[in-house]
């Protein structure tokens, strides 16, 4: 046979038709001819493959197809002959399949693969051919590596040289990650035959990419380019290096490759992605739009796919078209491989847009779950969480940040964030945070600190009682607003009006309520929807004991807000504290039937507290003590449903339980309360009288003492009289009668301090009169004491306040002096009775101080009467300081939630002009970018807030939904918010206070995460794959990414190819 | 020379010091400095060389000493006690002069009037009482119709008296009269301590509200409120340069005010964790005394260019 030649045998004859392989005849004819003569199979095969060769590949289909009836087979050995023509078929098939992307022409193309194999397999089970067809069959099919890999080995072991198996083996081996043994298979291949086609340098080219031998990379590259100037995979190989060197030249280099590439094969998907990519950096998104959209039809790997549309939804991103993003990164993520997160990034922002952060999350945690360490993503995932109610999740936000912070600590946004982490748990961090973010920003960025970060380092020193400082940076805050007017006048002036706010709250801390008072009335003439002030303002007039004024301002507030919660809850107080009961109950059981705040732990505290004060009347109604107790009860309990870590109804129900006598049951219940904190004075009294209740007075003494000291500023009668009880009580009559006297000198009007002095006098001046050592001195001294008292009891027996002691007992205890006086010496017997007698007198009747005496009943009385008294007192005081602190916080944080509330675009806007502002790297980002991220930063506020209220204190439950309410208004309401906290808690209950304030506290929170807001912003807009500073980090991980997938296609490419190579060959 | 303390007392008596009061004695030139606190002893100290000395221990009070004032001339100290006597010493003997039993609760804090003639009380039932220094006897007596009368004052010429409530009014009678010619509700809550300015025009009150008010006394116009002090205001004092006041404070201060820009010139915060009672001017304007819950008694230097 001549080698430019075929001969057909013709029939029965020894005569032959040559045909010249140069001019092959039509397709038809030579198949005629071949059936007419019944040619072997052989021949058939031969002249098939030669139309292949020659490109006639649909006269290669029909030829092999006919051969399989037509052909002669009655020679020897046809058997090979015939495997060679079906699996020579079959792998065309295969080939086409793969090429195919409409599915079910695809399936179909595998199912007659598939046929021919099985066919094949019928005849000689073991050839090497049909086996290496197989292989690449199964591993175009996809998913079947592993049986692919045996055979390839099944082959290998028959021959070690054998070119495709190797070539197959490098090319499972690539795509299980094994890039040396991938390249160690191509060198094999390639010392076997010198001559392998361009594809097995691509291969190689690959695998060094992969192994980051990038010069190698390039060689190789370049050598496949030379074998076939048509290889598209290594045109986009060596783009794509061109490319990752990031040189202005070497871009455009690979730019230029692409663009070859293109011209040689439009339709090659991963060339249009890589120009895609590239047009996106050009900014221009139609035609990355056009390419992406091009590649995402030409191709059936859904790996690829996922880029297209990654591509495609980074382009809307960055038009800000949202919903189109939306879709596509949705689409991406779905398509993509574990190891492509870049649209789970893409697709958490858009989450965030929508608000949807548990999702948005969900994607983050992806990226990281990907590329652990990505510090965009920590930083994100941080100031998502950081938003989060589960501590946990703060917790992990605080992680994320911290490593942020340590690996970059040049950046600012994350510093910043970090800091509003901490100003929930740790102020002292959360201060120096936020001042390593200052420093940062004078130093490095030589930006001005903008006035929201001003303003919440201002609240945390407030915090931390540092006033001073406070006020230097309320005032710098307030300065670098109306510096900024010009920018953004809206924006400014409410962060101006938060740090007004602030600074008022500041200056009450201060005492220096005139100041307050003209700033909040400031503040009220050009916003006079701001609740908080007028809330303000009527505490600061009920804290001057002027009620009606008070009053007033908070009917105020209502004007604006019918519904408020804090001014019901204020008003409510007024009434409590003029033992107001009924209209007091109304207000309360008012909030609690709005659906917002139908589970409002502070009324719903002071209504138990209310039930508890009606049991301090002794009641001869049992069943109805009980039912009190019970209601009591109900509502404390409602409260710990929804909070589990309230102190204050905690506190309640420890009262309850005393007043029902199980008084060890109670104890246990205080000292857990005041092991939560140790700034609730309620439950130091509370405990101090389950002391006296248990007769150890040396401890209740103490107990009083130290509350005295701690809470009142020392002068509280109430608490001096039940001091002065547990001194009597334990014998100490000195002692008692110096706390009367103290208590009495604070509170001349009070006859009851009066009767029990006279009380106390007569008793001690009967034991001196008793003692026979008593010099004459002291026995004068004690006949004038015994008169003075005498001179009490008289008084009051007739002037004496009705309702608080037994008169005639007081004109009986006269009597008994005068007989004291004038029978000094009568007998001891004597004495004892009257000593007695007035301890009898106390039990009957002296409410007061005696009260302990009456019985257990009035202890626990007292007890409860303390509860709830005491809550007033200690909201007035530590209560309302706490409280006041970390409202102005909140104020702080009022004003960026506020902000958050106002329409998404304002938001957008201000996040934007802050970031351009405060953050040089944010600066660079494209507006685009920034108003998705704004968006979500604007979100986060939001839920900062709530997170915070639910933070700060156990109790805050209702914080949230406060929260809520106050957005609906703009900043203004917002930061009422913060203050209706404030406001509240200093009202009255301290427990409802403290709850109010922490929930203002979220408020304020957010307020004061304005500024982290902002860096929020900016930070989303710098994670944004979207812009520029994808280019940066995300950028090359998705080029590498997109290597990745060329590689692995690469490698099924060419085995792909190779089969059908071999098989000609 | 700035604000500063410049002595302190410790201990200077066995219990919380309630009351205080300076004076010159015009006679022997003695810088008076008089004390009465809960441990029922009144003391009077000699201000000289820059020291206190303990001159006498004035017994006799039952229930603690509430107030104390200094005569015009240096001459005389009043005492009042929470059993509601009322004593005048002698100054330059330390001798009783004169005990004036006001009933069970007829008299609170005391104030001499500009001739000596007269002590003023409030009382339980809101009334104000004058008593002869010289009888020992109750005088006059005019009707506040108001509440327990907490504070009480005589304008240096003599021509009204003030008084401080419980709730918070202040009532101005005119002396010439006797009548009641201003009742200020300023304030809502008790009204500890009451001065007025040494020309007799400006009238101050320090509340429980934590604020001071400044009057102008002849028109009971509202001349000013100041507020700096975080809780309650229990004494306050007009200094002689007529400009300046102090006040003292529950919570531990003494602050020293300009009555004319109501300002805060100086707070001084030496009484550590404790009331103070009470805070009195020299008759030069040059120092201060203040007492205190912490038994000590403190004189501060006070730089009248401020």
């Amino acid at each position: 046979m001549a080698a430019g030649s075929i001969e057909i045998p013709l029939r029965d004859t020894d005569e032959v038709i040559e045909l010249d392989l140069d001019q092959l005849p039509e397709g038809d004819e030579v198949l005629s001819i071949l059936r007419q003569e019944v040619a072997p199979l052989h021949i058939w095969v031969t002249l098939a493959l030669e139309y292949y060769k020659q490109g006639f590949v649909e006269d290669f289909v029909k030829i092999l197809e006919s051969s399989r009836t037509d052909s002669g087979i009655d020679y020897q050995n046809f058997e090979r002959d015939q495997m060679q023509s079906l699996d020579t078929l079959a792998a065309y098939y295969v080939q086409l399949a793969h090429k195919e992307k409409n599915k079910d022409t695809k399936r179909e193309l595998f199912t007659k693969a598939t046929l021919l194999y099985t066919t094949a397999d019928k005849i000689i089970m073991y050839d090497q051919n049909h086996l290496l067809g197989r292989a690449y069959f199964c591993l175009l099919e996809g998913d079947k590596m592993d049986q692919a890999d045996a055979q390839f080995n099944f082959v290998l072991n028959q021959s070690s040289n054998n070119i495709p198996s190797l070539l197959g083996k490098a090319c499972i081996a690539f795509n299980k990650k094994e890039f040396r043994s991938s390249l160690a298979y191509y060198k094999k291949a390639l010392r076997t035959n010198p001559n392998c086609p361009a594809s097995v340098r691509l291969g190689m080219g690959h695998c060094f990419v992969k192994l980051n031998r990038l010069e190698k990379a390039r060689m190789a590259f370049e050598r496949a380019l030379q074998l076939d100037p048509q290889c598209v995979g290594a045109l986009v190989g060596l783009a794509i290096l061109e490319l990752n060197s990031k040189a202005q030249d070497a871009i455009k280099n690979g730019v230029q490759l692409l663009s070859k590439a293109y011209t040689i094969d439009s339709s090659n998907p991963m060339v249009l992605n890589h120009l895609a990519n590239h047009f996106f950096y050009k900014k221009d998104y139609q035609k990355v739009q056009f390419l992406a959209l091009h590649a995402f039809h030409n191709t059936e790997n859904e790996a690829m796919r996922a880029e297209s549309c990654y591509q495609l939804a980074r382009a809307f991103h960055v038009q800000d078209d949202y919903d189109q993003a939306f879709q596509y990164y949705y689409q991406s993520t779905q398509f993509a491989p574990t190891n492509f997160v870049l649209p789970f990034f893409g697709l958490g922002q858009m989450y965030i847009y929508r608000g949807d952060n548990d999702n948005a999350s969900q994607c983050f945690e992806r990226v990281l779950k990907a590329q652990p360490g990505n510090y965009e993503t920590m930083k994100i995932l941080g100031s998502l969480y950081s938003n989060s109610f589960d501590q946990d999740k703060k917790d992990t936000a605080k992680q994320h940040l911290k490593k942020v912070t340590e690996q970059f600590p040049d950046d600012v946004e994350a510093w910043i964030e970090l800091a509003q982490i901490l100003e929930q748990s740790d102020v002292q961090g959360a201060l120096s945070a936020y001042g390593t973010a200052t420093r940062i920003l004078k130093e490095k960025v030589q930006a001005d600190v903008p006035p929201e970060i001003l303003n919440n380092v201002a609240a945390l020193h407030f915090r931390l009682g540092n006033f001073q400082e406070a006020k230097k940076y309320y005032e710098a805050s307030q300065e670098r607003s109306r510096n900024e007017a010009q920018h953004d006048e809206t924006y400014y002036s409410a962060i101006s009006v938060t740090t007004t706010y602030n600074l008022a709250r500041l200056y009450e801390s201060l005492n220096e309520f005139d100041k307050a008072d003209k700033l909040y009335r400031t503040i009220l003439r050009d916003h006079p929807n701001y609740v908080d002030c007028y809330l303000r303002l009527g505490c600061m007039a009920r804290d001057r004991g002027q009620i009606y004024e008070a009053s007033d301002w908070f009917k105020e507030a209502l004007q604006i807000n019918q519904d408020h919660p804090d001014a019901w809850s204020l008003i409510g107080n007024l009434h409590l504290a003029k033992h107001e009961w009924g209209p007091g109950q109304k207000k309360f059981e008012r909030i609690l039937q709005r659906p917002g705040t139908k589970d409002d732990a502070y009324s719903l505290i002071a209504l138990g507290n209310v039930w508890l004060q009606t049991l301090h009347q002794p009641m001869k109604d049992k069943a109805k003590e009980k039912r009190h107790q019970d209601r009591a009860l109900a509502m404390y309990k409602q409260v710990l449903r929804n909070d589990d870590r309230n102190i204050w109804a905690a506190n309640g129900i420890g009262c309850v339980l005393a007043h029902k006598g199980c008084v060890g049951e109670g104890r246990d219940v205080f000292a857990q309360v005041r092991e939560a904190t140790a700034d609730f004075c309620d439950v130091w009294l509370n405990i101090a009288h389950i002391y006296v209740e248990q007769k150890q007075y040396v401890a209740a003494v103490q107990m009083y003492e130290n509350c005295l000291k701690k809470f009142f500023k020392s002068h509280n009668e109430e608490v001096m009289l039940y001091l002065a009880r547990a001194y009597f009580r334990c014998g100490k009559l000195q002692e008692c009668k110096t706390v009367l006297l103290k208590a009495r000198h604070i509170s001349p009007h009070d006859t009851v301090l009066l009767y029990n002095i006279a009380l106390v006098q007569q008793k001690l001046a009967t034991s001196i009169l008793k003692d026979e050592k008593s010099n004459l001195k002291t026995v004068l001294t004690a006949v004038r004491d015994l008169e003075l008292a005498h001179r009490y009891f008289s008084y009051l027996s007739q002037h004496g306040d009705r309702m608080k002691y037994d008169l005639n007992q007081a004109g009986l205890e006269a009597r008994n002096r005068r007989d004291m006086s004038d029978s000094e010496d009568e007998g001891g017997d004597r004495r004892d009775k009257k000593r007695r007698k007035p301890r009898k007198g106390k039990e009957g009747k002296d409410k007061k101080k005696k009260e302990k005496e009456e019985d257990d009943g009035l202890s626990a009385k007292q007890r409860r009467k303390i509860v709830s008294k005491a809550y007033i007192s200690s909201s007035n005081e530590s209560g309302s300081e706490k409280e006041e602190l970390q409202i102005a916080d909140d104020g702080g944080s009022g004003s960026g939630s506020g902000s958050g509330n106002e329409g998404v675009s304002k938001k957008g806007r201000r996040i934007m002009s802050s970031d351009s502002d405060s953050d040089g790297e944010a600066a660079k980002s494209d507006n685009d970018r920034k108003s998705g991220s704004n968006r979500g930063s604007g979100s986060e506020s939001d839920r900062r807030s709530n997170k915070g209220s639910g933070s700060e204190k156990g109790s805050g439950k209702d914080s949230g939904s406060e929260s809520d309410a106050g957005s609906v208004k703009s900043n203004a309401s917002n930061k009422s918010n913060a203050s209706k906290a404030s406001n509240r808690s200093a009202a009255s209950h301290a427990s409802n206070a403290s709850n109010r304030s922490a929930v203002s506290n979220a408020s304020n929170r957010s307020a004061a995460s304005n500024a982290s807001n902002k860096s929020g912003g900016s930070n989303a807009s710098n994670k944004s794959g979207g812009s520029p500073a994808s280019n940066k980090s995300g950028g090359s991980p998705a080029s590498n990414h997109s290597d990745n997938e060329g590689g692995s296609k690469k490698g099924s490419d060419s085995g792909g190819e190779s089969p059908a190579n071999e098989n000609s060959d | 020379m700035n604000h500063s303390l410049i002595f302190k007392q410790e201990q200077a008596h066995k219990d919380s010091i309630w009351t205080c009061a300076w004076g010159r004695n015009e006679k022997d030139g003695i810088e008076n400095i008089v004390s009465g606190s809960i441990d029922d002893t009144v003391k009077v100290w000699k201000w000289a060389d820059e020291k206190l000395d303990l001159r006498f221990v004035l017994e006799g009070h039952q229930l603690g000493v509430i107030s104390v004032d200094i005569n015009p001339t240096g001459t005389l100290a009043a005492t009042s006690s929470l059993d509601s006597h009322v004593k005048v010493w002698d100054l330059e003997t330390g001798k009783l002069a004169k005990s004036i039993d006001a009933g069970p609760v007829d008299a609170w804090t005391v104030a001499f009037s500009p001739d000596s003639r007269f002590l003023a009380s409030g009382s339980h039932t809101g009334k104000v009482n004058l008593f002869g220094v010289d009888s020992g006897r109750k005088e006059t007596s005019m009707d506040t119709r108001g509440k327990f009368t907490m504070s009480i004052a005589y304008s240096p010429n003599g021509k009204y008296i003030a008084s401080g409530a419980l709730d918070g009014i202040v009532n101005v009678f005119d002396m010439t009269t006797g009548k009641l010619i201003h009742t200020l509700e300023g304030h809502a809550m008790a009204i500890r301590s009451i001065c007025f300015s040494p020309d007799s025009q400006l009238l101050v009150t320090g509340s429980d509200d934590g604020q001071i008010k400044i009057y102008d006394v002849e028109h009971a116009n509202l001349a000013g409120t100041v507020s700096g002090h975080g809780s309650w205001v229990l004494s306050t004092a007009f200094s002689p340069d007529n400009t300046h006041f102090i006040s003292g404070s529950s919570d531990k201060t003494v602050k020293i005010w300009n009555a004319g820009t109501r300002q805060c010139v100086h707070t001084f915060y030496e009484h550590t964790d404790q009331v103070v009672w009470s805070a009195k001017y020299n008759g030069s304007g040059t120092r201060v005394v203040s007492v205190s819950d912490d038994r000590a008694l403190h004189v501060y230097n006070c730089p009248i260019a401020t």
